[in-house]
């Protein structure tokens, strides 16, 4: 970012992941390489994949981590409590729980999705509204006068549920903070957008401080079918735990849920308030391919740089497992910091939780910063022979690099829709 | 916003709306305090017992493409025709951020209406274009594409503040130098998803949309796309193009109060407000009109007066309180192309040097009796229009405000 005026560091990290809510789960997970994905039962085994990383947590559970006489889980998606649970684990683990004091100067910002699950009670009343011609075996309908039936079966709280920014709103509730709010859609690389973005509204002077990262839960069936039809999943008839390997000859991916949220301030102000200072952001770059242009390593480099000005020590890639996708990655990489990727370390968790969209990716830059701070020894190797073009990221996955402050970690998702986003921290001590 | 060396101006319109294909005629219908709100065509409205909105009659129904993507496209044309972009510009400098409310939720309506008699949509061509279709940030995609711009790229899910957030990304964009250009604004279809959820929670008006009236009981729905081409000031000239305005502030800040009900005192629009007037560096005495979100909503109508009255307090008692206009009883409530759709409106009020009316009040909301609706039709103002306030407001409490100022040739 140019005209940088204050720097912006990261005091806290909020996570609901497969493994559980917290950091601690999370190091554990990814430290055992223990993996989260299961088979997927009911309508949801039959579509292409038929696994999925999900995080198993009651919803009486979720007053731990917000109130929910304010939070009304009936207004909220899955995504949303997943948002919210995780932003409720940042602030405990920050002490700084809400008391309903609201702070003008503090904003939330979110990359999600539009809310595939609301669509459930529209496939509800499209039954109703549309009905299958007599005779036919497949196609409907429309028959406008049973819309006054399928109305019936719609409620404010499902249109509620389906406003974009249904997530950044809650989290705004949530904190009490009153700033800058907003959701990003469009892709899976929203969440690190969202980062982005969030750290630019500090460096402007619009925030003092931000939480921002993603939120999603892909369960839904049209929506693992479209991305099936994208060429996201593996369909091997492999067991669930060897299914995802990115950057290999087994490609495909499965989908996971998950929430990962950032603290983000003035580093003056942290440093003044005793604050843990986790890493200091150093870069953002979001750059979109225009297909057809042949700049499909081009602008994952410009990401890339924009973010990183000089050479990682740690990598956190996009790890989707898409073999042309992973191929220009690596090729981006190795383009920008040398063939041997600078001697980085990578790490990824999607083999272990999945894909969770616009979560993705601050899930990883989290995993990421734990292990460039030495909190984290994640699981090396995949034990699965390179795809070609990606040797140099499967060799950096098996490596291990320098640890504390000063370490240098890079995140990156280059979305399968062309957006190209990338994020540079580096650890402070 | 950034560094406030770098100045960001408006030099190019496209959009579509219910009064036709282009800006000029948004405006003359606004202008002209004509009604833009026809029959509902595009399905039976009876069990909504409505019988108007803002339908962009000019578009037909196009086969498969989702009408949001369709008024997308038109906005689209108008715009490269009068921004005056060479392709050579159009590259990684710029950028694209779009705003919506619901994107392409027609046609991601019909994949699950589809689905049901085809659990495992077939690799298709026509499937995977509907499945395109149905990624949110698809037109955001969309129209990079079809320009060539390989910037930043962005879509702003926030409800009725989308386009309007949108804006203000784009200025920052521009602002902090990740962007030369961008081109920046809105878009959302009439559909039945969104009445039905209008319908649900109560508030569509049994009749006319009447902005600030003391009547209003609900909203008009609409449909738009609008576009606008955001640069630096010095690049603009550099190529000798029409600046129409600059956009000198913007303020965003969210209520934290309620999923649906906004802050009843309007503390989060205040915020929003002052802190736009810091980024321009005026005060309220420096606004010459106002031009509100004014849903006819009880509840948003009143909470806009609230801050208003708060913000303009001392003009207000000296009888110099700003007019106060608002354009959704004309093209309806278009949703994430509302806060675009207001600011090219405002746009064209400095241009032409009239203060556009409100149509369709009569009697304002008690304590307002001073405030000038502009409901004698369109006037010219007893000064020139330099400075423009517009406010949009959102369901879950997110506000934001925009200054768009005059810029001397």
């Amino acid at each position: 970012m140019a005209n940088a005026r204050r720097r912006v560091v990261i005091t806290g990290i909020g996570i609901t992941s497969p493994y559980g809510v917290g950091t601690a789960p999370l190091i554990q997970g990814l430290s055992e390489g223990a993996c989260a994905l299961q088979a997927l039962d009911g309508r949801l085994a039959m579509v292409p994949p038929g696994i999925g990383a999900r995080l198993d947590l009651p919803r009486k559970e979720f007053k731990q981590w917000f109130d929910t006489r304010v939070l009304r889980l009936s207004t909220m998606t899955r995504q949303t409590q997943l948002g919210c649970i995780a932003a409720g684990d940042l602030l405990k683990s920050m002490d700084l729980v809400p008391d309903g004091t609201q702070h003008p100067d503090k904003g939330a910002f979110l990359g999600s999705f539009i809310i595939p699950p609301d669509f459930r009670k529209q496939i509800r009343t499209a039954r109703i509204l549309n009905h299958r011609p007599e005779g036919e075996a497949t196609g409907f309908v429309q028959d406008d006068a049973r819309l006054d039936k399928a109305m019936k079966l719609a409620s404010a709280f499902d249109f509620l549920r389906a406003l974009p920014n249904m997530p950044s709103s809650h989290l705004s509730i949530q904190t009490g903070f009153q700033g800058p709010a907003c959701t990003y859609l469009g892709s899976d690389a929203s969440g690190l957008q969202a980062i982005g973005m969030a750290v630019q509204m500090i460096r402007s002077g619009q925030a003092s401080a931000m939480i921002a990262g993603g939120a999603f839960e892909p369960f839904q069936e049209v929506h693992l079918a479209w991305q099936g039809q994208r060429g996201l999943w593996n369909t091997d008839d492999l067991d669930p735990q060897d299914r995802v390997r990115p950057y290999s000859v087994r490609t495909g991916n499965a989908p996971g849920e998950a929430g990962a949220v950032f603290y983000l301030e003035e580093r003056d102000a942290a440093l003044a308030r005793g604050a843990t200072i986790l890493g200091e952001v150093t870069g953002y770059g979001q750059r979109v391919l225009t297909p057809g242009t042949g700049e499909d390593v081009a602008v994952r480099v410009d990401a890339l740089k924009a973010a990183c000005d000089g050479t990682p020590d740690w990598i956190a890639p996009t790890g989707l497992g898409h073999a042309e996708l992973d191929r220009l990655e690596v090729a981006a990489y190795a383009d920008a910091f040398g063939e041997d990727l600078g001697g980085a370390a990578a790490l990824v968790a999607t083999p272990w939780v999945g894909l969770s969209g616009p979560a993705t990716a601050p899930l990883q830059l989290a995993a990421g910063l734990l292990a460039a701070r030495g909190e984290l020894t994640p699981k090396r190797g995949l034990d699965v022979e390179a795809a070609p073009g990606c040797e140099a990221m499967v060799d950096a996955l098996g490596r291990t690099a320098a640890t504390g402050a000063g370490s240098r970690l890079i995140a990156s998702c280059f979305s399968i829709d062309g957006v190209h986003a990338a994020l540079g921290v580096t650890v402070e001590a | 916003m950034a560094s406030h060396s770098v100045r960001v101006v408006v030099t190019g319109v496209g959009m579509v709306s219910a009064a036709g294909r282009g800006a000029d005629a948004a405006w003359a219908t606004l202008r002209n305090g004509d009604s833009a709100l026809s029959a509902i065509e595009l399905f039976d409205p009876a069990p909504y017992n409505l019988e108007v909105a803002g339908e962009a009659k000019a578009v037909a129904r196009e086969p498969g493409l989702d009408r949001a993507f369709q008024l997308l496209n038109i906005a689209a044309d108008e715009l490269l025709q009068n921004a005056g972009w060479s392709a050579e510009q159009l590259d990684a400098s710029t950028g694209v951020v779009l705003g919506t409310c619901q994107g392409a939720i027609e046609g991601a309506s019909g994949i699950h209406r589809d689905y049901q008699s085809r659990p495992v949509p077939a690799a298709t061509d026509a499937g995977r274009k509907a499945f395109a279709e149905y990624r949110p940030g698809h037109g955001t995609a969309l129209l990079a594409e079809r320009i060539g711009a390989g910037g930043p790229c962005s879509t702003v899910g926030m409800v009725c503040v989308s386009s309007s957030v949108a804006l203000m990304h784009a200025v920052d964009l521009i602002r902090s130098g990740e962007a030369r250009r961008v081109v920046a604004g809105g878009f959302e279809a009439f559909t039945q998803f969104v009445l039905t959820g209008f319908h649900c929670i109560g508030a569509l008006a049994s009749g006319e949309l009447r902005p600030f009236d003391v009547d209003r009981d609900g909203t008009v729905l609409g449909e738009a796309a609008v576009l606008l081409t955001l640069e630096r000031e010095d690049d603009a000239r550099h190529r000798g193009a029409t600046i129409l305005a600059e956009i000198a502030g913007a303020g965003i800040a969210a209520d934290a109060f309620h999923m649906t009900a906004p802050d009843p005192k309007g503390g989060g629009l205040e915020r929003a407000i002052r802190q736009a007037f810091d980024e321009a560096s005026i005060g309220p005495a420096d606004v010459d009109y106002i031009s509100a979100h004014g849903t006819g909503t009880v509840f948003n109508d009143g909470m806009e007066s609230k801050a208003f009255s708060r913000i303009f307090a001392e003009l207000a008692e000296a009888g110099q309180m700003p007019p106060v206009t608002g354009v959704k009883s004309v093209f309806g409530h278009t949703l994430g192309a509302a806060g675009a759709l207001d600011a090219v409106m405002a746009l064209r009020a400095l241009t032409e040097g009239v203060l556009p009316p409100t149509v369709a009040h009569s009697e304002p909301i008690e304590g307002l009796e001073a405030w000038d609706f502009a409901t004698d039709g369109p006037k010219a103002p007893p000064a020139p229009v330099n400075v423009v306030l517009s406010t949009n407001s959102a369901f879950g409490g997110n506000n934001s405000a925009l200054i768009i100022r005059r810029v001397e040739a």
